[in-house]
């Protein structure tokens, strides 16, 4: 949530401005009297009335530090701003299922166990997995998963 | 046994209604009309990359659940997997 900071007198304008940088709003320096609160107010307020939220779906699964910059242009000025952040979050979800992960998948503490599986091109992937391995009256077992 | 269509979301692959067929048996006796499906439980498979995921499992009361680490062994040629 922004901070929109105001000093008045002798107000410690390093917490202010540290506390407005902090959340996104903005100090205004001292200065601050009764008699141009209502103007510097309504500064805050046509801020607030003309802001933009914009969304992004990055596109990389990677990791690490990520950059965004934002331009606005209009017919007389630009305006640009940049800010970055830490993906992590992404990095965990975003591998997709995709052709190349079809093969044999085994766990070398469970030979003669594994997992083949299948997976068919196209925007939904479909998918066939086949596992073998053996049941509670240890005879083998088959479960062959189809996803369509 | 088979799995009837599930879920693939973004690096799982979810099926939650695996069955088990019964009924079948090996050469020229072998009569699909014989054999019968029964729910068995969910398996999910959770990739950490193109070669190593995590296969968890839901099974009947005998078979309860768990979670086995794989990795791959073998990929058919021709594909490829960067992830």
């Amino acid at each position: 949530m922004p901070v929109f900071a105001i000093g008045f007198g002798s107000a410690d304008t390093a917490v202010l401005s540290s506390l407005a940088q902090q959340t996104g709003g903005i100090f205004h320096n001292g200065g601050a009297t009764s008699a141009n609160s209502q103007a510097i107010l309504q500064s805050i307020g046509n801020l607030l009335a003309n802001q933009y939220v914009v969304r992004w779906q990055p596109t990389s699964t990677s990791s690490g530090t990520r950059t965004i910059e934002l331009i606005a242009r209009t017919a007389t000025a630009t305006a640009r701003a940049t800010g970055s952040y830490l993906s992590t979050i992404c990095q965990a979800s975003a591998i997709p299922i995709v052709p190349g992960m079809s093969g044999t998948y085994y766990n070398a503490a469970r030979n003669f166990e594994g997992v083949v599986l299948e997976v068919l091109a196209g925007t939904t992937p479909q998918v066939a997995m086949y596992w073998y391995t053996y049941g509670v009256d240890r005879k083998p077992l088959w479960l062959v998963c189809l996803v369509w | 046994m088979a799995g009837v269509p599930r879920l693939v979301t973004n690096n799982r692959i979810i099926i939650d209604n695996v069955q088990q067929f019964e009924g079948g048996i090996f050469g020229p006796g072998y009569n699909p009309s014989k054999v019968t499906a029964q729910t068995w439980g969910r398996v999910e498979m959770s990739f950490q990359s193109c070669s190593n995921l995590s296969f968890s499992y839901q099974g009947p009361t005998a078979y309860g659940s768990g979670s086995i680490p794989l990795t791959r062994l073998a990929t058919p040629a021709g594909l490829t997997c960067t992830q």
